[in-house]
């Protein structure tokens, strides 16, 4: 199968610190890769380099066959890009509209729906509390498919999400990849839908 | 944090039937979210306002009644109190945004980050030196200066503040990675604004001795316009290098 994201000899490297040399991956659609390692293996880095917040100095990235980083990947982290100041609505519309998705009213209820924050819609996101805050921003996974973007970068995705929710999202995941995304993912919990894992601890520096 | 919300689950029905376009987000779109950050946010941005107004009353009780010496302290008075209230103001305008994650989704949604910044500025300036602008008229009773005094002194608050934001903003860039970075804030930026300052009040004191300050006023706007063209560029740079740090 004709890989959407390899990473070639990558260095993963945070400033002038390498933490982990020649990291190497093919990522093809439908995949679904776990990203482990123990705590300061540069998971997170990783990530960040492949999203385009870090420079990526050593190595070379192949997206879709051309070399140079992915086009609007989806990135989830603990920077969520949620604004206190905005409803809930408000600021999922804005996460949406940075792909160029203009929610309807009934996508924004659906995806809140799904994230168990129905009837939240008008309520300040400065009232919420970090696990429902975090999960505005997992709301956007709802809506996006692979055609919108391909690959998703998601660091610690399941971060203060109940059972319920886990299991919600890795139904999520597995469709997404089913349809033909490509999913790159860190989580200190197993991650039972993932059918590839990188282990960066066979890579440090 | 909440570990324990209750979540009602929904099979996802995925993006085929929402609206997708292939240019990411609009200035439209950018424009809406930043309007309703300023409009539903806290008061912060009145803080500035109100030094502007406490500075502009205070001057006339310290240097008391005497119209003459009013008239001649008016209008740089009313300028400084304008320039102090800008520098206070720009201590928000990167920061959150960093902290909050809204620059890194705007980066890796390739967002065009000068796009942004002219927009967050636009519309600090709105809430900001616009409405100092039109405070500005209150020289008027404070300071006895005539009408005509006050709208030159209004329009050169126009013409230069936007220059001044800028300059403000780029410090505010500059010193977003440091701790403690607001304080440099007005040192970095003050020496660069005098030159402003002083043009600024030198056109609004030709119009009072009855000689022409409109070339001094239109170099003003010329640099603001140069500006407004240059530095989101040059900011959106500084931030991504505030980003790596």
């Amino acid at each position: 199968m004709t890989a959407l994201l390899v990473l070639d000899e990558l260095t993963v490297q945070r400033g002038e610190i390498p933490l982990c040399e020649a990291v190497s991956l093919h990522l093809s659609a439908g995949s679904i890769c776990h990203l482990v390692g123990a705590n300061g293996t540069g998971k997170t880095t990783l990530l960040m380099q492949l999203a385009g917040l870090l420079p990526v100095l050593t190595g070379e990235i192949v997206y879709q066959g051309a070399v140079g980083l992915p086009v609007q990947p989806l990135y989830v982290s603990h920077q969520l890009g949620i604004h206190p100041n905005l409803t809930v609505a408000q600021n999922l519309t804005f996460l949406l509209n940075l792909y160029g998705i203009t929610p309807s009213t009934d996508d924004i209820d659906d995806a809140l729906t799904w994230v168990g924050l129905q009837g939240f819609e008008t309520i300040s996101s400065s009232h919420l509390s970090a696990g429902q805050t975090r999960r505005i921003t997992l709301a956007r996974l709802y809506l996006l498919t692979p055609e919108v973007t391909p690959l998703w970068l998601l660091d610690e995705p399941f971060t203060a999400l109940d059972v319920e929710m886990v299991a919600s999202m890795e139904d999520r995941l597995r469709d997404f990849a089913n349809a033909g995304g490509a999913i790159l993912m860190t989580s200190h919990q197993s991650v039972g839908v993932a059918n590839q894992v990188l282990d960066l601890t066979e890579y440090m520096v | 944090m909440s570990q324990t919300d209750s979540t009602t689950q929904a099979m996802p029905k995925g993006a085929n039937t929402i609206e997708v376009t292939s240019r990411g987000i609009s200035f439209t779109q950018l424009w809406r979210r930043e309007w309703q950050v300023k409009q539903q946010g806290a008061v912060q941005w009145l803080y500035p306002l109100v030094l502007f107004l406490v500075i502009i009353t205070l001057f006339p009780l310290a240097v008391g009644s005497e119209p003459a010496l009013l008239q001649r302290l008016g209008v740089s008075a009313v300028w400084i109190a304008a320039l102090l209230s800008l520098v206070m103001g720009v201590d928000g305008l990167f920061k959150p945004a960093l902290d909050n994650g809204t620059l890194a989704q705007l980066v890796v949604a390739k967002a065009s980050l000068p796009l942004w910044v002219l927009i967050r500025l636009a519309i600090h300036w709105v809430f900001s030196s616009g409405i100092v602008a039109v405070l500005s008229l209150l020289a008027v009773p404070l300071f006895q200066l005539s009408w005509f005094e006050t709208w030159i002194l209004m329009a050169s608050i126009v013409a230069g503040s936007p220059m001044l934001l800028m300059l403000s903003a780029i410090a505010s860039s500059l010193t977003l990675s440091l701790k403690n970075g607001a304080v440099l804030v007005p040192l970095i930026a003050l020496p660069m604004q005098l030159p402003v300052l002083i043009f600024a009040t030198g056109a609004v004191d030709l119009y009072a001795t009855g000689l022409n300050g409109l070339p001094i006023l239109a170099l003003l706007l010329a640099g603001s316009i140069v500006s407004v063209l240059v530095m989101p560029w040059v900011i959106a740079l500084t931030l991504k290098m505030a980003w790596l740090n």
